[in-house]
């Protein structure tokens, strides 16, 4: 079977944002659906790594899937404790998390080729804190854009209907993956210009080396020329 | 006009399951290079809903509320949707091979697996049977015909000529804006 290409995990972040582009209008879900996303993907796959190279990707998502579904279901349960009007509002449907979380979840089950065993919770940490800044920087432009608000301050101008309604969350999305995009490929391309570097220096030092082993050959035990 | 044909027109044009909600995006990131391969995935995407929300709304309506543990509604659905999505595998491997090729090179039981927990979740459990199951077939319709209007652009997303970070999922985006924005004016005419 052909292998497969990874995905770029930024449109992967911009998608996940999509499923939930009815739900945050403010800061405040914002953040709550990064911290609460963002945790049941770190739980769930370091669960789900336990049958790394074991099982079958689909067996994988299966558990991976349920995981995230009981653990969203334990936190709406607990977060129907807490009376703050804002976080009362945030987590009405907080059941939709299960989507975003079931999304970032492919690219480590499906792409666990780009994933070593060194680096693997350090991958899935980056997409997590990746996904946090995403949401975030998503949700303080949409309610300072749609509604004119910052964490419920009035900005002195009212916001422009269209970025209120899913289409214009999109478009602040695809803005986003632009932008996000244009950072990684910056990084990718100056890592990429560091590793040739290194190469280059690593094969002149071992040219320097052998260079230097066989003028010690050529002379004796005192130091003179053979 | 009837309730039905306003529901259907809500659900297909104004509150559609990919440029209104955005559940079914994800849907158009596996690969779709193959007619045939989108109809049938669409089929059994179709098929997998009906089935999977008669399931989910019997159980909601005659096991979880007379129970009172409607909170476990969401791990029900996550669960109904996998069986569902692993049924449609399954028909789809026996079915034809070259389509179960190019559903195991992509990751469409995943996004299966998602579209389904999203229409699922927009259910409301408290409509009748017949309008509930009607409803979810109409988010259905208006998720192929998403699908099929942008079909055409798959193999174009990647080669378009704007700046190389624009390509593929941000022009995607951009693109299901402005069709959400015509299909909700199309929804308003009726």
């Amino acid at each position: 079977m052909e292998k497969k290409q990874p995905i770029n995990s930024i449109y992967l972040t911009a998608l996940a944002v999509c499923a939930v582009v009815l739900n945050i209008a403010t800061i405040y879900d914002a953040l709550i659906y990064a911290v609460v996303v963002g945790m049941v993907f770190l739980i769930g796959l370091s669960i789900v790594s336990m049958i790394d190279k074991i099982s079958d990707n689909h067996v994988r998502f299966i558990l991976y899937s349920l995981i995230s579904a009981v653990l969203i279901t334990i936190l709406k349960v607990l977060l129907g404790y807490f009376e703050n009007p804002f976080i009362v509002f945030a987590t009405e449907n907080i059941e939709t998390a299960v989507l975003p979380t079931l999304i970032l979840g492919i690219y480590p089950i499906y792409f666990e080729n780009t994933f070593t065993t060194k680096n693997y919770f350090i991958k899935i940490i980056v997409m997590a804190v990746v996904w946090c800044i995403f949401t975030a920087i998503y949700g303080a432009v949409i309610e300072i854009v749609g509604f004119g608000t910052f964490a419920n301050m009035t900005l002195g101008f009212e916001g422009l209907e269209f970025f209120q309604l899913p289409y214009g969350g999109m478009f602040v999305i695809a803005t986003l993956a632009l932008i996000f995009n244009i950072i990684r490929r910056t990084y990718v391309k100056r890592k990429k210009h560091f590793d040739t570097l290194v190469e280059s220096y690593k094969i002149v030092i071992k040219e320097l080396y052998e260079k230097e082993s066989i003028s010690q050959d050529m002379l004796d035990d005192k130091g003179g020329r053979k | 006009m009837s309730e039905f044909a306003l529901l259907a027109i809500n659900a297909i044009f104004m509150a559609n399951v990919m440029t209104y909600f955005g559940y079914g995006v994800i849907g158009l990131q596996t690969d779709k290079k193959n007619f045939l391969y989108l109809i049938i995935s669409c089929a059994t995407t179709i098929m997998g809903v009906i089935i999977g929300g008669s399931i989910v709304f019997a159980l909601v309506n005659y096991v979880l509320i007379p129970l009172d543990v409607i909170f476990l509604k969401t791990f029900i659905i996550v669960f109904i949707s996998l069986i569902m999505s692993y049924l449609s595998r399954l028909l789809i491997k026996y079915t034809s091979k070259e389509a179960f090729y190019l559903y195991e090179k992509s990751y469409q039981f995943a996004a299966q697996t998602i579209l389904l927990v999203g229409i699922m979740l927009v259910f409301d459990y408290s409509l009748s049977f017949l309008i509930g199951i009607f409803l979810v077939t109409m988010y259905c319709a208006g998720y192929i015909l998403v699908q099929l209007l942008l079909y055409a652009i798959y193999d174009k997303l990647d080669n378009a000529h704007n700046l190389k970070p624009a390509r593929n999922v941000p022009l995607m985006l951009y693109t299901i804006s402005i069709i959400g924005i015509i299909l909700s004016a199309i929804g308003m005419l009726f």
